[in-house]
């Protein structure tokens, strides 16, 4: 980077990315160094006028990628919308000043631009599907906030404990089956016998094994620590 | 005080415990019945309690699996070969992680867009930002009345100013018209030029300049539409009109 741009008008350094933006839009050729510039300020001075050009500048790029890929799981504008600005957020959030200097080019800032906007998607894929569950076990809540990738306040540790605990009270492969596609991927009955057909020839097999693991665990004393 | 009810159930009635959908005879008797109602109520908070620890708690993160699509080698042997392994038996991360290779795979720049298979060049005319559109002397600020223009509807590309101004019809309808003009203040005449108003890729309307470099659509409904418009020597293309 050149260091009279450090010294650039705001204003003219945004006419500038915009300009160079267009021409490599145009004859796939352009000067990267404005644009660069706008993103130090917002990312190294936390400038406000910086982030918002480069909102302006790169929010249709982040909905390209967004709209191109996701479009099996969010064709409603609203959702689109709101995941492009989960997508800037997510990246204004994880690049603090000090780790500005990582980022040599504005190659590499746009390419993490687009790793956020593949992270918060697929996030908000699970989020999603994570609420049809809620809801199907009328357990309607709202959803958790963006931040919350975990989709819940439990720490991971000890969703791992939960779960390597009721691994240990399942008692064949069927079983095993059948409770983490309920649960782990929050699966219907009638998705695992489609999936497995050989291991479930009927829908009511894997209610059979769903109700004796039920059964079986809600009256387990180990559970009694997890379910106070 | 025990009741053998629950076990009488069916294994499908049994499931619908944990949802909305219970037959009313099973409703009725949990209503009556104490025993029941807390085995039932139990029930109920487990399977709550298990969707919630358990769900996707084998999958990498959304920041895991993307970073897996982008760049894998940002990860050591061990932890690929873990990644690819669950990838190969989780049905969901393996759709999401084809999502997201995709979109790792697009460009860093936006495509020509719509293109029809004429040879003009398209250039995309950018919403003017607020800031910029104050310090505009040119006409059709002037002309129209900046007060009565809404900032957000000032657009441009390198050469020209395309104004858009909206209004409601009826109670459906609106109409949208706009102004022409070259950025550097010279005379250019826009008259004849074509305008198209798009939605999903056809043409709904077609509108000329005319001699005031003013153009019309009415009868538009709500919506979101792309307008193109047709100069000499390119297309410019307003990606994303709102219509409400
Ligand atoms: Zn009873
Ligand atoms: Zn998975």
């Amino acid at each position: 980077m050149s260091r009279k741009l450090s010294y650039e008008h705001i204003d003219k350094l945004i006419d500038e990315c915009a300009r160079q933006s267009n021409r490599f839009f145009t004859d796939g050729v352009s000067e990267d160094e404005s644009c660069f510039e706008l993103f130090r300020r917002a990312i190294v001075h936390r400038n406000q006028v910086a982030w918002e050009a480069i909102y302006n500048q790169y929010h249709k790029l982040v909905r390209y990628w967004i709209q191109h890929c996701s479009s099996a799981y969010f064709t409603h504008e609203d959702d689109i919308q709101s995941l492009v600005n989960a997508t800037f957020a997510k990246f204004w959030h994880s690049i603090p000043p000090e780790k500005f200097d990582n980022f040599k080019s504005l190659r590499a800032l746009l390419g993490y631009l687009k790793l956020c906007a593949g992270s918060a998607t697929t996030d908000r894929i699970r989020r999603q599907k994570y609420q049809t569950l809620l809801t199907d076990l009328e357990e309607v809540r709202t959803l958790p906030s963006d931040d919350d990738i975990e989709q819940s306040s439990l720490d991971k540790a000890a969703r791992e404990q939960f779960w390597a605990y009721i691994q240990t009270q399942l008692k064949d492969e069927d079983e095993w089956f059948v409770i983490y596609h309920t649960f782990v991927l929050g699966w219907k009955p009638r998705d695992i016998q489609k999936e497995f057909p050989q291991r479930f020839p009927d829908v009511k097999d894997v209610y059979r094994v769903k109700r004796n693991v039920l059964d079986r665990l809600r009256r387990s004393e180990g559970m009694r620590r997890w379910m106070e | 005080m025990t009741c053998s009810f629950l076990d009488t159930l069916s294994d499908v009635i049994f499931d619908r415990l944990t949802s909305g959908e219970i037959p009313d005879d099973v409703r009725h008797h949990i209503q009556q019945c104490e025993t029941c109602r807390q085995e039932v109520e139990a029930l109920r908070s487990f399977t709550a309690l298990a969707a919630r620890y358990l769900y996707r708690v084998t999958c990498p993160s959304p920041d895991t699996l993307a970073l897996f699509a982008h760049m894998p080698t940002q990860f050591s042997e061990e932890e690929q070969t873990r990644i690819r392994e669950h990838l190969e038996t989780c049905v969901e991360c393996h759709s999401e992680y084809e999502m997201l290779v995709e979109m790792m795979g697009l460009p860093l720049t936006l495509p020509p867009a719509v293109s029809i298979g004429e040879t003009l060049r398209t250039i995309v005319a950018r919403l003017r930002p607020p800031s910029a559109s104050h310090n505009t002397s040119t006409a059709p600020m002037a002309l129209r009345g900046a007060t009565l223009l809404p900032e957000g509807l000032v657009y441009e590309t390198e050469d020209v100013l395309i104004v858009l101004d909206l209004e409601r019809e009826s109670v459906a309808t609106f109409s949208l018209s706009g102004f022409l003009s070259s950025k550097d203040g010279n005379e250019v005449a826009f008259e004849g030029v074509k305008v198209h108003l798009r939605k999903n890729g056809s043409v709904l309307q077609t509108a000329v300049v005319d001699e005031f470099d003013t153009f019309v659509f009415s009868n538009v409904p709500p919506g979101t539409y792309h307008l193109e418009i047709d100069c000499a020597d390119a297309r410019i293309l307003i990606e994303t009109v709102e219509v409400a």
